[in-house]
């Protein structure tokens, strides 16, 4: 997706108020925001010719009335009698056109459907699938998930958490009968954040490490002070019940891939002691991917946390009741994220449940185990005082990298790894899985997926080189490696294929290149070409080349096989 | 006074919700002197409305009465109330006291 998205939106109500919220969010990515003409949804995903699509959009967000949309609904509201097939029917017709319509796009968002509370039908009989309107547009909303959650680049969003959110003013009738708007602006703004937080995980700028601190946030009360039998944790108070459902809330996230962190100003041991013996404690240590459990500042703490999981600060939320400590860090790394957050502890589930900055663009196996693989890492990195020297722990973790050409089994994957990997990513290149399939379809394009496993576990797929061959000389366009894996030279294992593959092919090109493409975020991967055996252009010093007579020396210490 | 006072602050509120669905360029300032509607006005259409419905709720919540700033009542008037911020108020006084 391009720096600035432009987004367009097709609804058959006046949607102007989510227009202007959307291109005045001030919140990365800007967009720019058309609309497509007024009540033309069909013709505009009909008409790929129209108007609407002269602008070339990036994405574009459709949301439609029940009644409008699907004519059968409207008969439903008029008590007249609809066969369910017919209904669903004519949601599938809706969900065909969207799909020929996503052709055209990187991502197409389309919202559920959803009427106001005053479109009551049979009332109490209402979710009767005989005649209820409240059964009918539940069914519509489940076909068409059904269909379209098999469509790489479709996405669904529930309009009715939107609504909800806002409560009893969510639709109304003065704005509606004055402009054709059905929803507050309320409504709109949840609309928007939530499309924004979307679009920010699918640019790979979702948030992926949540440091929380301790005393009166995890837990009621100073550990120190009280020891850890006395925590408020569980029990039958109300406020000991809400700390576990805050731990509950955070494990969840941690289940899918979120990684946990603690800086908290205790003795560490006392800390440790406490996650390990209560006996309500939802989270254990070993939960926790990393730890800072001492009397040092908080924020040169968790810069350090980061630097030690290979995050990057923007990775970063901060969640502490003590808002001092909010304050410092939020003045001393301004990436952090450190959310406002509510003094009663029973509003610390909702409090968490409602940051949209871990939304997921999508959620792979990888993501599941993530937290898992971080966990090997910790007990990798305490292994490694008991070698001697780098080489030697390298060689004790029987290092295994397995490459593989893309695949519909992988494609996901690789296509999240690609849009979310922001320090080991030569180019930044941002793709749909559409679109990169369709470009490794060319003769000239190859990429490879490599999976990387040592004696601590499976850390998946995790690396990708993609290379393009033209007159005589190959390019890598992507170099990617997740922070999982990297300061194990896997990078030069994943060169060293790519070479071998290049000089084994029928036509072998003389030289491979590759151009490193600046951001804020990937200085890690120049370190990398840096110090690898490429050579460096003296004219340029971000282009680097390898003449693929010579071999690339694969690591001694990693057993590469390709699958 | 004091429910021109209340009134003043209805209507900034508004201005506030409103405010978020314009550039920050042309985002209407807090004042009695702000022309909203009209040749030198600061909101389309569509702006009229957002601001006239949320208004007229917050009207409605605080002071029990139901106006309406842009109907045939409020458009016959001789001043149009949307047509700046101190229109809106002196309509909107008037229409609380007669109710």
């Amino acid at each position: 997706m391009s720096a600035a998205p432009k987004i367009l939106l097709i609804s058959d109500f006046n949607i102007a108020n989510l227009a202007a919220l959307i291109s005045n969010d001030e919140s990365e990515p800007s967009c720019s925001v058309t609309i497509a003409p007024f009540g033309q949804v069909d013709q505009t995903l009909i008409d790929h010719r129209s108007a609407s699509w002269m602008e070339t959009p990036d994405a574009a967000f459709v949301w439609t009335q029940p009644h409008v949309e699907i004519p059968s609904f409207a008969r439903l509201v008029a008590n007249q009698p609809v066969e369910q097939e017919v209904l669903v029917g004519e949601v599938e017709q809706f969900a065909r056109l969207l799909i020929a319509a996503s052709g055209r796009l990187k991502h197409l968002f389309v919202a559920t459907w959803a009427v106001p509370p005053w479109v009551r039908g049979l009332g109490p009989l209402d979710m009767r699938s005989s005649g209820g309107i409240g059964a009918a547009l539940l069914l519509m909303n489940h076909s068409l998930v059904q269909v379209l959650e098999k469509e790489a680049g479709i996405h669904v969003l529930d309009a009715r958490r939107w609504i909800e959110v806002c409560g009893g003013g969510s639709f109304s009738p003065k704005l509606w009968y004055n402009s054709k708007t059905p929803f507050n602006t309320a409504v709109f703004m949840q609309a928007a954040v939530e499309l924004k937080a979307f679009l920010r995980a699918l640019a790979g700028g979702a948030r992926k490490l949540i440091v929380t601190d301790l005393d009166d946030t995890l837990w009621g009360g100073v550990v120190g002070d009280v020891g850890w039998e006395n925590l408020s944790v569980g029990g039958h108070s109300a406020e000991g019940e809400a700390r576990v459902d805050f731990q509950r809330a955070l494990k969840a996230l941690s289940n899918r891939g979120i990684l946990l962190a603690i800086a908290s100003k205790n003795q560490e041991s006392v800390a440790l002691e406490a996650l390990e013996r209560h006996p309500e404690m939802v989270l254990r240590s070993a939960d926790f991917a990393g730890w800072r459990i001492n009397w040092q500042d908080k924020a040169a703490n968790i810069a350090s946390l980061a630097q030690e999981l290979n995050l990057g600060l923007q990775s970063v939320v901060f969640i502490d009741d003590n808002p001092a400590e909010r304050g410092r860090v939020r003045e001393a790394l301004p990436e952090v994220f450190v959310p406002d957050w509510p003094e009663s502890p029973l509003l610390y589930p909702s409090a968490l449940g409602s940051l949209t900055c871990f939304d997921p663009g999508s959620i792979s196996q990888e993501d599941r185990d993530r937290a898992g693989s971080y966990q090997q890492e910790r007990q990798r990195r305490s292994s490694s005082p008991l070698v001697g020297s780098m080489d030697e722990w390298l060689l004790s973790l029987e290092l295994r990298v397995v490459a593989e050409e893309l695949s519909a089994a992988n494609l996901q994957r690789v296509t999240q790894l690609l849009n979310k990997t922001n320090q080991m990513n030569m180019s930044t290149r941002r793709l749909s899985e559409k679109e990169l399939s369709q470009w490794v379809e060319s003769e000239v394009n190859r990429l490879w997926a490599f999976r990387v496993m040592d004696s601590f576990g499976d850390s998946g797929l995790t690396g990708i080189v993609s290379v393009t061959t033209a007159g005589g000389a190959a390019g890598i366009v992507d170099l990617v490696l997740s922070c999982r894996v990297m300061g194990r030279n896997v990078e030069d294992a994943m060169l060293h294929f790519v070479v071998s593959q290049l000089r084994g092919s029928p036509n072998p090109p003389a030289l491979l290149k590759a151009r490193y493409v600046p951001t804020a975020k990937n200085a890690p991967c120049l370190e990398f070409l840096s110090r690898s055996q490429l050579l460096r252009s003296e004219g340029d010093p971000h282009d680097f080349s390898w003449a693929c007579e010579d071999e690339y020396k694969c690591p001694a210490h990693v057993s590469l096989t390709c699958h | 006074m004091q429910t021109t006072h209340q009134i003043t602050e209805i209507v900034f509120e508004a201005i506030d919700e409103v405010n978020q669905l314009l550039p920050r360029d042309r985002r209407i300032p807090k004042s009695e002197d702000a022309m909203l509607f009209g040749p030198s006005g600061l909101l389309d259409s569509m702006g009229v409305v957002n601001l006239s419905v949320a208004v007229e709720e917050k009207v409605e919540k605080k002071f029990g009465v139901s106006v309406s700033l842009i109907g045939d009542e409020a458009m016959g008037e001789e001043v149009f109330p949307m047509e700046s911020v101190q229109s809106l108020i002196g309509y909107l006084a008037k229409s609380i006291k007669k109710d």
